[in-house]
């Protein structure tokens, strides 16, 4: 019989702290919408702010499975057709972190540009996803 | 389309072949019964079911527990993969578990396989619904890009058996054994990765990028990705769990007084 240490018991309750504690500060997270539509993503460009960690919800409004995949991020999430997937990412320095979808890697391309900006993380840069533009170009709304 | 499918195909095929050179290394010599034909057809047959039905309820699954469903049961399927192999590594040596090391490594082949193996079939299928039989450029592509991925993890897998197979003879006799426990520590890796996508392990800052020298989208990456968790921006969270990952078997399997105990020297 191997007897376990007390010391580990303690590394158990630290474990378990530490994941309470992770999902009680879930939900003051800033928010930011991603459209995938045509097999394209909008925004191809998403502006988010440095040294905050974030949650991206990704809506795939196509009829076929894609997978956003991020080697930068080191994110990968299946999204299945019609359906809203959500990952965290951050906390980043400046910089740019390109994505892709794994499924249609050569049209569905896009970069999150982190940025230094004060951002109250009780108020999300940007709003739901119904009023989300269908444009290319970079989008920020404060 | 071809390096694409290529590459996936080595991201979720490769760790099968791997794993079973891994499992034919360390067992078919020592306790001939768990290469027994019926067992192999067996587990292959339940690994291809297990994958089959994960792939089809995975749009269910993933919609479980607020969008979290499928990262819970992967980060779970790949943690039980790393402590399976922990535990054969750490009881290598140890002649009087020979049932349990059977039984952990058919386990691991079946976590391994249907996990990954779900994950291709779902690229398969998803890319064959949106081909149209017209386009018959995409099918060849796909098609080529199989063969030749099957062919590369083939290669690979019978190299690094042969490979370990030396090494253990001639070098260290536990070096497969170490190898096994690289490979496990990857998969824990995929785990880690997978609860702080979700919020469950705290985010933070990656330790270096290693992208310029090393991307983790070219095959090179993808094939130290499988072999040992090659990271090209590992966060401080998966470097400390990946250190502790790695002593802890490590320390347990060199601690005498568990040797004694096993051994049955003391009560």
């Amino acid at each position: 019989m191997i007897k376990v240490p007390f010391v580990y018991y303690k590394l158990i309750l630290l474990i378990n702290l530490f994941f309470c504690y992770s999902v009680t500060v879930e939900a003051k997270r800033p928010e930011f919408h991603l459209a995938l539509k045509n097999n394209l993503f909008y925004p191809a460009n998403l502006v988010i702010p440095s040294n905050k960690k974030v949650k991206l919800i990704i809506h795939n409004q196509d009829d076929s499975v894609e997978e956003f995949d991020s080697f930068d991020l080191n994110r990968e999430k299946v999204i299945f057709p019609n359906q809203i997937a959500t990952i965290f990412v951050g906390p980043l320095p400046t910089g740019e972190y390109h994505f892709f979808g794994e499924y249609h890697p050569n049209s569905a391309r896009g970069k999150v540009t982190v940025i230094d900006i004060g951002v109250d993380v009780e108020k999300p840069l940007l709003t739901a996803p119904q009023s989300l533009n269908l444009k290319e170009d970079s989008q920020y709304v404060n | 389309m071809l390096i694409n499918t290529i590459l996936l195909f080595l991201q979720s095929a490769l760790p099968m072949f791997i794993i079973i050179s891994l499992l034919l290394l360390r067992f078919t010599e020592r306790s001939k019964s768990i290469a027994s034909s019926k067992n192999i057809l067996i587990i292959g047959l339940l690994a291809i079911i297990l994958a089959y039905l994960l792939n089809e309820y995975m749009e269910a699954i993933s919609q479980l527990f607020n969008g979290r469903g499928a990262e819970f049961v992967f980060s779970v399927g790949f943690f039980l993969i790393y402590v399976c192999s922990a535990v054969l590594f750490i009881l290598n040596d140890k002649q009087s578990f020979r049932n349990l090391k059977q039984y952990l490594a058919l386990v691991i082949f079946l976590l391994v396989f249907s996990l990954n193996g779900c994950h291709f079939i779902l690229y398969l299928t998803s890319y064959w619904l949106q081909l149209s039989w017209s386009e018959s450029s995409g099918v060849e592509l796909l098609f080529i890009g199989v063969i030749l991925a099957v062919g590369i993890c083939v290669s690979i897998a019978i190299l690094l058996y042969f490979l370990l197979r030396y090494s253990d003879e001639n070098i260290h006799a536990n070096l497969s054994c170490y190898f096994l426990l690289f490979f496990a520590l990857g998969q824990l890796m995929q785990s880690i990765v997978l609860l702080e996508q979700i919020d469950i392990l705290p985010l933070s800052y990656s330790l270096w990028n290693t992208t310029h020298y090393i991307s983790e989208n070219s095959e090179l990456g993808q094939l130290l990705s499988v072999l040992f968790g090659y990271e090209t921006t590992p966060s401080v969270m998966q470097f400390i769990i990946y250190l502790i990952a790695f002593c802890i078997p490590v320390l347990l399997k060199n601690s005498k007084n568990l040797n004694l105990k096993t051994s049955g020297e003391i009560s």
